[in-house]
Formats: structure tokens, C-alpha cells, sequence
């Protein structure tokens, strides 16, 4: 799949480190949505259609795990990849269980370094995109 | 001190303060001092003692050492006491509650009173509330003082009761404080164990997300700043700087996830032996030796040196794992390619299994040997310290956690090295002598 037409959510709660992703990610040529926190984040998801979520874990009101159990329980589609700062094997092993396969740290994961290796997801992410998506891709043609 | 001792004393202060707040002992106090209020009140119409004089005496008496338990259990209550002082004003707590269970008891009537029941107070105060060993220093001094207040009652009004019928309730009583003494402070002391272990795993987990937190913010923005447009026109001297403190950080990063690493080891030891189960040593070592092997892209490598038969042991198999990789991962990381590193597990004299692991790196000087096991001396240390030392520190704390990981299961940890020839590092371990001699079920 093509950067330019990925559809990426991108959820922060900590202003400096959402600004400094979210510029990196931007001029990298990612379109994004933003939601400070996993409330916000929700009402998203249920009105868009993203194909990666990249989710950080402590946020206020509904924390990330719990973002992703309701995301998982509602059958949303997309890809989701935690961004944390830090990763015990039991908060890595819930994230597992919840069908996360990436779970990256963000000291090894600078916002550069990022954009790189989201390049590389999305690039094999193929492009059998859900129905309505398809839709929005004919009307912007 | 290990990490978690000192992580669990700092924090015990804490904790107390949290235990007065919501313990149901807390509200059994406040109507204990009510209900005693109330007695002292009655106690000025209905005391047995018959001179007006007196009465006011033991009505006054009473309703001043209320009052000082009263100011005591506020202070207790508000004030963040050091744990020294703490326990000293427990134990002033205690003995004032005993005396005006004994003056409430003695002025209601010697051994016919029902106030016998107010004991009760300092042993659960002292049981739940305080040290839970401090509940039999309560029993004690209740015994004592009932004793002491029956025999004086005795003397003061001749004739009531012959001494041996004093001396027997006495007794009885006596036995009933030690009996609530041992049950208060058992359920207490199970009580705090878990306690203990939960606030822990609490604290790690804040901790964790603390401590991470501003190296992933700072690397995030060293990286922003290098990629930024103006960096091409800072000086050598300034992209040194940037450069200097990218690196800082993730030596802070490494430090702090080597120093978490250790505490989950110290919980994991905490939370011990209900972990154990039936261990397949073989299979443990098979592999983590070989997805260290295959991570070091080193397969070729690895010389496994084991036996042809199922040795079991009892432990816990995700420490054991944690162990043995520790280890294996240093010997890869500590030698260079084509040189081999060779595990293998000796069973010769029945219990003991020897599991060497030897590589042919560069091995560790006599100074650096000494230093390994001590994880936390080394975190100082290291502070200053090169980019080797800092090595050396990592290596440090992880074989700091294999070492504990092998003697909470009784086994022995030690290493044998010499500059130039390489580190061999010799496990022993006890099997399980059950399965050894009756075969698997």
C-alpha cells in the first residue's frame, strides 16, 4: 500500500511527544488523525476507517488497553501498533493477547526512526482496503 | 538491602498512614473511646465504690487518660510519623489502652465486670493497626495489669472474694488475650504479606512508567533536533554536545530497564514457591541456549554438551529460563565469532547437576570479578564510567539476577575467568530425587 493513501490514527495523550511524532510522521508524507485520548480515540474509530492505529498505553479517561479490548470486541478493522514507553513482559503479553504483533518502545523508536519502520509496515500492509474506504478513495479520484 | 527492601521501607510510612485510614479496626477505636466516655459517665453513678470522693477520682481518671488516648490516636492518625517513632507511640497507645481497660474494670467491680471485654482493644490495635508481633506485648501487659487491678481490688475491699477465685479468672483471662493475640497477628501477618507483594507489584509498575517516560521524550527530541533544519549550521563542538546527550540518555534508558529487570526478579522471588512446578532441565537449556544462539546469528557456535536422559527439578520454569539465558546471552556476547561456547550438564554424584557454561572471550579481571554481584554498588559506579564499564555493569546485573534466581532454588552460582582465555560459569543444582528414583508418573 502506498503511504500517501494509508490511513493512519495516531493516539497521544503527552502534548511535546504528540507534536514532535506528528510533525516527523507529516513530513514524512503520513496523513494522520490525532486523538489525545482513548475516549476521543474511540468515537474515531467508529466513525472512520484506519489501517494502522499507532496507540500509546497510559492515557487519561480510557487508558489504551482498554481502547484496544473495545476496539478488538467491536470488530473494528486495522492494524495496531503500541507505542509505550516501556514493555514488562505482562503489558506486552495482554497487548498479545489482544492481536497486537508490534509493540515498539519510543526511546528506540525516535519519530524519524518511526516514520521509517511505519513505511516498512504499511508497504506490506496489501491493498484490499474495506468497503466504505474504497468509496472515499473513488469520490477523491 | 535488596531493591525491593528498600522500595518497600520507604514506602511502608505510606502504607501505615493508608492502613489507619481504612483498616475497620480505625472505627472499632472511635467507638471504643465513645462507648468508654460512656462507661466513665456511668461508672460516676454506679460504681460499686462507695465514697463520693473516690468516685470523682476514678470518674477523672479515666476521662484523662481518655483524653490523652484520644490526642495520642489523633497524632497517630495525622501526623507521618518516622516508623521508629511510630512504634514507640504504639507502644504508648498499648499500654494506655491496657490501663484504662484495667481502671474501667477495676471500678466496675473487680472480676464480676464486663469490661473484661475492653482488652480486646489494645491486642486488636496492636495486632492490626501497629506491628502484628506487638499484639503479644499487648497480651502480656493486659494479663498483667488484669492481674495486678484484681489482686489490688482484692487488697482494697477485703472480704469480697477469697484470693484463689481472683487468681483463676485471672489465669483464664489471661489465656483468652495470648488465644486473640496469636489469632490477630497470624491474619495479620498473611494479611501484609500480601500487602506487601501487591503495593510492589503497584509501585514496579509506576515506577516503570516514571522512569521511562523522560527517555523516550528526550531521545524523541535529540532526534528532532539532529533532523531539524538548523543542525547542519551548529558547530563540531555543538553536534558533539547533541550527540554526547543522545547517548547519556540511552545509557540512562539501559540503566533503568536493568534496574526494573532486577526488582521484577526481586517480586518474582517475593511471590516465590506457589510458582513451582516439575522442571525439564534439558529442555530449558536446549532453548534458550539455541534462541540465543540463533539471535546472535551464531548457531554454528554453540556446543551442547547434554546428557541423554530427562533430568527434572522442582522450580519455577520462567525464572529458570530467565536464569540460564542471562547467562548464555553474556558468553555470546562476551566472545567473538568462530569461537565456540560450550554448555554442558553433568549428573555425576546423585543429587547435585552441574551445568558449566564456557566461552573463550576475552574474560574479566580479578577487579571486575569482584564487582559483578554487586548490582547496585555498580550502579554508582558507573555513573563515571566508559563505555566498557558500562558494559560490564549491564553484564553485571544480569548475571546479579541469574545468581538469584539460582539460590532461591538452592542451587550455587560461580565463575570462573582469566583475562584472554575466556569466563566459564559453573551451576549446580539439586534434581528432584523423587522422580529420579520412582520415573515419571
Amino acid at each position: 500500500m502506498d503511504k500517501s493513501k494509508a490511513r493512519i490514527l495516531y493516539i497521544e495523550d503527552y502534548p511535546v511527544v504528540q507534536t514532535m511524532y506528528v510533525d516527523a510522521l507529516r513530513a514524512h508524507g503520513f496523513t494522520l488523525d490525532v486523538a489525545s485520548d482513548g475516549k476521543t480515540a474511540l468515537e474515531l474509530v467508529q466513525a472512520n476507517t484506519y489501517d494502522v492505529i499507532l496507540l500509546d498505553l497510559l492515557l487519561p479517561q480510557v487508558t489504551g488497553l482498554e481502547f484496544l479490548r473495545e476496539f478488538r470486541a467491536k470488530n473494528y478493522p486495522g492494524e495496531v501498533v503500541i507505542l509505550s514507553d516501556f514493555d514488562d513482559p505482562g503489558t506486552v503479553e495482554d497487548t498479545q493477547k489482544l492481536d497486537v504483533s508490534n509493540y515498539w518502545i519510543k526511546v528506540e523508536n525516535t519519530p524519524h526512526l518511526l516514520a521509517d519502520r511505519l513505511d516498512s509496515l504499511i508497504a506490506g500492509i496489501d491493498g484490499a482496503t474495506p468497503v466504505e474506504s474504497t468509496e472515499q478513495d473513488n469520490n477523491e479520484e | 538491602m535488596s531493591f525491593s527492601q528498600f522500595i518497600l521501607d520507604s514506602h511502608e510510612q505510606y502504607r501505615q498512614q493508608v492502613r489507619l485510614r481504612n483498616s475497620w479496626v480505625v472505627r472499632l477505636r472511635w467507638w471504643y473511646l465513645l462507648i468508654l466516655g460512656g462507661v466513665a459517665f456511668v461508672t460516676s453513678y454506679t460504681s460499686t465504690i462507695e465514697t463520693e470522693q473516690y468516685r470523682k477520682f476514678a470518674v477523672a481518671l479515666i476521662l484523662s487518660g481518655l483524653a490523652l488516648n484520644f490526642i495520642l490516636w489523633l497524632i497517630l492518625l495525622m501526623r507521618r510519623l518516622s516508623t521508629t517513632v511510630y512504634h514507640q507511640a504504639a507502644v504508648i497507645q498499648i499500654l494506655l489502652d491496657a490501663s484504662l481497660a484495667t481502671a474501667v474494670v477495676y471500678f466496675q467491680g473487680g472480676i464480676d465486670s464486663r469490661a473484661t471485654v475492653l482488652f480486646a482493644i489494645p491486642i486488636l490495635s496492636a495486632g492490626v493497626l501497629f506491628v502484628p508481633i506487638f499484639a503479644y506485648t499487648a497480651a502480656a501487659l493486659s494479663a498483667l495489669l488484669y492481674t495486678g487491678g484484681m489482686v489490688l481490688y482484692q487488697h482494697q475491699n477485703p472480704g469480697s472474694y477469697p484470693l484463689k477465685d481472683i487468681l483463676l479468672p485471672a489465669v483464664f483471662y489471661s489465656f483468652v488475650f495470648f488465644l486473640l493475640a496469636i489469632i490477630v497477628s497470624g491474619y495479620t501477618e498473611r494479611n501484609r504479606a500480601k500487602e506487601r507483594e501487591n503495593s510492589y507489584a503497584e509501585l514496579l509498575s509506576l515506577l516503570r512508567h516514571q522512569l521511562h517516560h523522560p527517555t523516550g521524550v528526550i531521545a524523541a527530541i535529540v532526534e528532532m533536533l539532529e533532523q531539524g533544519a538548523s543542525f547542519s549550521k551548529l558547530t563540531p563542538k555543538e553536534k558533539e554536545y547533541i550527540r554526547q546527550l543522545k547517548y547519556e540518555n540511552h545509557r540512562i534508558h539501559a540503566m533503568i530497564t536493568n534496574l526494573l529487570k532486577t526488582a521484577d526478579v526481586d517480586e518474582k522471588i517475593m511471590r516465590s514457591k506457589d510458582h513451582w512446578t516439575d522442571v525439564h532441565l534439558i529442555n530449558i537449556i536446549t532453548d534458550c541456549s539455541s534462541s540465543v544462539a540463533v539471535a546472535y546469528k551464531r548457531i554454528k557456535d554453540l556446543d551442547l554438551r547434554l546428557p541423554n536422559e530427562d533430568i527434572t527439578m522442582r522450580g519455577d520454569p520462567e525464572q529458570l529460563q530467565l536464569a540460564f539465558e542471562n547467562i548464555v546471552e553474556n558468553a555470546f556476547k562476551y566472545s567473538s565469532k568462530d569461537h565456540k561456547v560450550t554448555i554442558s550438564l553433568l549428573s555425576k554424584r546423585i543429587p547435585t547437576i552441574e551445568v558449566d557454561i564456557q566461552d573463550h572471550g576475552d574474560g574479566i579481571s580479578d577487579k571486575e570479578q569482584k564487582k559483578i554481584f554487586t548490582a547496585f554498588n555498580k550502579l554508582e559506579a558507573s555513573s563515571k564510567d566508559s563505555y566498557e564499564a558500562i558494559n560490564t555493569y549491564a553484564m553485571g546485573l544480569g548475571l546479579y539476577i541469574s545468581k538469584m534466581i539460582i539460590e532461591q532454588h538452592g542451587g550455587e552460582f560461580s565463575l570462573q575467568s582469566k583475562v584472554g582465555q575466556g569466563t566459564k560459569v559453573i551451576i549446580k543444582l539439586k534434581r528432584d530425587m523423587w522422580r529420579y528414583y520412582y520415573g515419571q508418573k
